[in-house]
């Protein structure tokens, strides 16, 4: 079975629960006065969905997504990823849920410079114990699905803004995984670049792959299938749209 | 100024850490530098000083009673005025050894005046005070190590009456002490002259007060009475000597021969000294050299990889209108603050390390030793800091930056087919494809660190090697003793050539050859069992119509092995063949410029009689078989050699050696030193990894790397700096250690026989893992944050 087959030829499939986001707060401490970036956020994506998350400077998006990624913890609530519950893991078992179930694609793509193309699209896979041969297989492949199959040995600094993000959305598919979160993907990026991966990720969604998107640009959020508003922490507009409408 | 100011203050609060470190890296080197040198003057003053701070006399006269000793020191009085002048009398008590072997214990005993100025003799006093009261004694430290006492201590001593010290003079068996002599305070710890000595440095000596002196020698046998004075002028010396002679000749003391000598040289022979003092400021030299060395390397890279953290900020600094010229004068202004810390942490290194300076025979000499502080050093050695970080910040900011490479080369591919932990830490020695400003910086100074140490072992250990083995330095056997008499005693001989335990015999005769016109002492080997060759550095042992030379004659006469000498002696004039270069062993105790071997059949052609006048003697070399019993071939030995053979591994020791043995510490503080240059370059460079690479590892969080994971990736990057410097250092530190071996073993005539200090290297190496991994994994949380997200929302 070929990544295409896999990845973006797959039908979205009936609304099974891929994130359950409920009555989550987040309140960072700061030297003058505690920041609460979420109060009482509720959101549930289903399996296949193409969710955007829009919302102005300091609503609680990005703390949200990086709750979803495991990568912070809420103060309260609950919050479940491909049915596994995140709140009262370690550290140590988020990272594994990450392996399995979630790939981050960042506004300033986070590549690792001292490693190639490829070496980067590899890194997950083998974090995630693949074996070496099979991971490096999928790599070449997906670095060929996204456009960028001649870069393979060179150093991220080499590419340019839209083939680095292109590379940090191979790397995030790297395990196949049951989420692609996805933080200003554009945001770094001149208007090619933007719509290049704003492509992509419609591809990628038509071939079934649950996305979600966190934005505060209109174009990019209306590539999605739904489109989550949040203001002061809290989510006040779950709709759905029609992609590119 | 003003932007460079603020940029400076940034850097401060920012980057202060790797400025301490920085800091220290310097000033470890400099202020090691600085002591040791400091060291180094005070090596050479040592002596001079101790000397002058001793009023010690340098004229003295021996004589069998008080009534001549009284009489020689007013003569003395006379001369030079009362200053100076002293008695001392040498009482046949115990515990105290006059012999070195403590097999015969007879006090050396000698008087100290309670009179200001009048407490000749005791140069230092290392602790305690002078023996003032009336059950007082002072001890040299020596004989207080030996005796186990300290100031404050007590001790029981007994003496031997004049019958019974008779009797044993005759026989050292009958050796009983008779009289209790009840017990006595020891005051304090003093030091003489005859301690300073690089050959009598282990005599024992007993100072008493005045009062326990005189209560004493009615009771206990007098061995000899000393008159000493310190005669400062050359004619005094004379006049006085003249007076002595005739004032005390043997007709004037009731029939009696007075054992009379004048010994002008009571220091312990100067020239033997300074000789020994030589060696151990230059061993301080090549520390101070290392140091040096050491700093000018380590302190231009630990500015790089300080510079390597603060890079990013210089580009954004840039984006804002900061030119090249802006970045230079804020650098320069940064180097001078750190050159000046650098300066004034170095002075507290070296004012808090000086009281391990000086070492040796000059520690001993050392009148103040402890805490010193040499300014002229110590300021010149400020500024030399300043001025090498200072240079080192221009070179470092003058330094392009290398081109990055797109392309992965050999050494990323290396590590690209590892797991992912140990893959990235490999990855984390390289930017761009080449090797990283602080992997680079950080593996030069760590080789530099290890291969110093390696060397430093190396050199220690061979040392330990030579020494306990005279064979190396000219003596290839086990015993040797003085023959009485014309030749050894044919019944002795006979049963000492019978015992199984004798491998080999042969006669040493001393005596002197012409060779190539000079007059020069040589020795001849007998063999009389098996065989004794002589310590051979080059070439090979003589056989008749062939010489073995010294390496002074052979440098002194431009000889080669091969080359041919003319000998003459006043029978007979012929031609020797130079054959080899050893080591030609002193033969009695007058033989001090010994220069060639020959066969006992060409000594007999060409040799001039031995005798003491001109330095010669005949003495028996006994090789022993393993397993021999030393005691039982001794005391057949002893028929010939009148008792007085010895142990040559105990009692052979030249000068030359001596000086060696005596520099082992500064391998030692190298070792040291360079084990806390490692730390320091290991800790700057790890941090500076963990600092750098922050992001690259919450990258690796977020990709799915357990925290555990994560922090493995500093303990494998710890992991691989050490694995890089032990391989490279080691070898590279053992090479140079044979070197510089090869380097002593010839300049203090020896063969050169180095030894690896496998072990130590094997903990060296051990050592330098769990330093590196352990720093790693110290500095693993700091590099692991546990908050990733708001990381990764920057770059």
């Amino acid at each position: 079975m070929t990544i295409s087959e896999t990845t973006l030829d797959t039908q979205p499939v009936a609304r099974d629960l891929v994130v359950s986001v409920n009555q989550v707060f987040r309140t960072f401490e700061q030297d003058t006065a505690p920041v609460r970036a979420l109060r009482g956020a509720d959101l549930d994506i289903g399996r296949g969905e193409f969710v955007a998350v829009m919302g102005p400077s300091g609503c609680g998006k990005s703390t949200l997504l990086n709750i979803v990624a495991g990568l912070d913890v809420p103060d309260e609530g609950e919050v479940s990823v491909a049915g596994e519950p995140l709140v009262g893991k370690t550290e140590s078992e988020l990272a594994v849920m990450r392996r399995q179930h979630v790939g981050i694609v960042f506004q300033f793509f986070n590549l690792l410079e001292g490693m190639t193309a490829l070496e980067n699209v590899l890194m997950p896979a083998l974090i995630a114990g693949r074996k070496r041969k099979a991971a490096e297989t999928r790599g070449r492949d997906l670095l060929d699905l996204l456009g960028i199959g001649d870069k393979a040995k060179q150093s991220p600094a080499a590419l340019s803004g839209g083939q680095r993000q292109r590379l940090a959305i191979a790397r995030a598919l790297a395990n196949e995984p049951t989420l692609l979160l996805a933080d200003e993907p554009t945001g770094a990026l001149d208007s090619e670049g933007g719509e290049e991966v704003l492509e992509l990720f419609t591809r990628l969604h038509s071939g079934g792959q649950t996305i979600l998107l966190v934005t505060h640009d209109q174009p990019v959020a209306d590539a999605a299938q739904r489109l989550v508003r949040m203001r002061d922490g809290r989510v006040v507009d779950d709709g759905r749209q029609t992609p590119g409408a | 100024m003003a932007a460079a100011l603020l940029w400076a203050r940034a850097n401060l609060r920012s980057q202060w850490r790797s400025a301490v470190l920085v800091v220290l890296i310097a000033s470890l080197c400099s202020g090691v530098a600085m002591a040791a040198i400091a060291g180094a003057r005070r090596t050479t003053t040592s002596f001079s000083r101790f000397v002058t701070s001793s009023k010690d006399a340098n004229f003295f006269v021996a004589v069998p009673d008080q009534a001549t000793a009284d009489l020689s020191a007013e003569l003395m009085r006379r001369s030079v005025g009362p200053k100076y002048v002293d008695e001392a009398v040498f009482l046949a008590t115990r515990p105290t050894t006059m012999d070195k072997s403590e097999e015969f214990n007879l006090g050396v005993v000698a008087e100290v005046a309670d009179a200001a100025g009048l407490t000749v003799g005791i140069p230092k006093i290392v602790a305690g005070g002078l023996p003032f009261g009336a059950r007082d004694i002072a001890v040299n430290d020596l004989a207080g190590e030996r005796l186990g006492v300290g100031p404050g201590d007590h001790l029981e001593m007994v003496g031997y009456s004049p019958n019974a010290y008779e009797a044993c003079s005759a026989d050292p068996a009958a050796c009983e002490p008779d009289v209790d002599l009840g017990e006595v305070t020891v005051s304090g710890i003093i030091r003489l002259p005859s301690d300073i000595s690089p050959e009598a440095a282990d005599s024992l000596t007993i100072v008493l007060s005045r009062g326990l002196t005189e209560s004493w020698v009615p009771l206990v046998a007098s061995q000899f009475w000393i008159s000493g004075a310190l005669v400062e002028s050359d004619a005094v010396r004379a006049e006085l000597a003249t007076a002595l002679t005739n004032a005390i000749g043997p007709d004037r003391i009731n029939g009696e021969s007075a054992d009379v000598f004048m010994d002008t040289n009571s220091q312990g022979d100067p020239e033997r000294v300074q000789s020994a003092l030589d060696v151990e400021r230059n061993g301080l030299l090549i520390l101070a050299l290392l140091a040096v060395l050491a700093g000018l390397v380590a302190t231009p890279q630990a500015l790089e990889r300080h510079r390597a953290s603060a890079a990013r900020e210089d580009d954004r600094l840039r984006a804002l209108g900061w030119t090249r010229r802006n970045q230079r004068r804020a650098g320069a202004m940064w180097s001078a603050l750190l050159g000046v810390m650098a300066g004034v942490v170095a002075l507290a290194v070296a004012i808090a390390i000086s009281p391990l300076f000086p070492i040796g025979l000059a520690r001993r000499a050392e009148p103040s030793p402890g805490v010193d502080a040499d300014w002229v050093v110590l300021s010149l050695g400020v500024l030399a800091t300043l001025l090498v970080v200072l240079g080192a910040g221009a070179l470092v900011s003058s330094g392009r930056k290398r081109a990055q490479s797109d392309r992965q080369g050999r050494l990323a591919r290396a590590f690209s087919a590892s797991r992912p932990v140990p893959a990235t830490a490999g990855r984390f020695l390289l930017d761009g494809g080449r090797m990283s400003a602080v992997a680079r910086t950080t593996l030069t100074a760590a080789v530099l660190g290890v291969a110093m140490i390696a060397s430093a072992a190396t050199v220690i250990r061979s040392q330990d090697y030579l020494i306990t083995r005279p064979s190396l330095y000219g003596a290839p056997w086990d015993l040797q003793g003085t023959v009485f008499g014309e030749a050894p005693d044919a019944d002795a001989l006979a049963a000492l050539n019978a015992d199984g335990g004798v491998a080999a015999i042969a006669l040493l005769r001393g005596g002197r050859i012409e060779v190539d016109g000079d007059e020069i002492g040589a020795v001849a080997i007998e063999q009389l069992k098996g065989s004794i060759q002589p310590t051979i550095l080059s070439g090979r042992s003589m056989n008749s119509g062939e010489v073995v030379l010294g390496p002074s004659v052979m440098e002194s006469h431009h000889l080669s092995v091969g080359d041919s000498v003319a000998v003459h002696s006043s029978g007979a004039s012929g031609v020797l063949k130079v054959v080899g270069t050893g080591v030609p062993v002193s033969v009695g105790s007058y033989s001090s410029d010994v220069g060639a071997i020959v066969t006992s059949s060409d000594y007999e052609r060409f040799g001039t009689a031995a005798s003491i006048e001109n330095e010669g003697g005949l003495e028996l070399a006994v090789r022993l078989a393993p397993g021999a019993d030393v005691t039982a071939v001794r005391d057949k030995m002893a028929g010939i050699t009148g008792g007085f053979e010895r142990v040559i591994s105990d009692s052979f020791r030249p000068a030359r050696i001596g000086n060696i043995s005596r520099v082992r510490s500064v391998p030692q503080i190298i070792e040291v030193f360079a084990g806390s240059l490692i730390l320091l370059v290991l800790l700057h460079a790890l941090a500076t990894v963990a600092n750098r690479r922050r992001h690259d590892l919450s990258v690796l969080r977020a990709l799915g790397m357990r925290p555990k994971q994560a922090r493995h990736v500093m303990w494998w990057h710890g992991g691989i700096l050490a694995t890089l410097a032990v391989v490279i250092g080691i070898p590279l530190g053992v090479v140079g250690g044979r070197l510089l071996w090869h380097a002593v073993t010839d300049s203090v005539d020896s063969v050169y026989s180095p030894r690896a200090p496998w072990a130590l290297l094997v903990v060296v190496a051990g050592g330098m893992f769990a330093l590196s991994v352990g720093t790693g994994a110290a500095l693993s949380r700091r590099a692991v944050p546990h908050s990733i997200s708001r990381l990764l929302r920057s770059e």
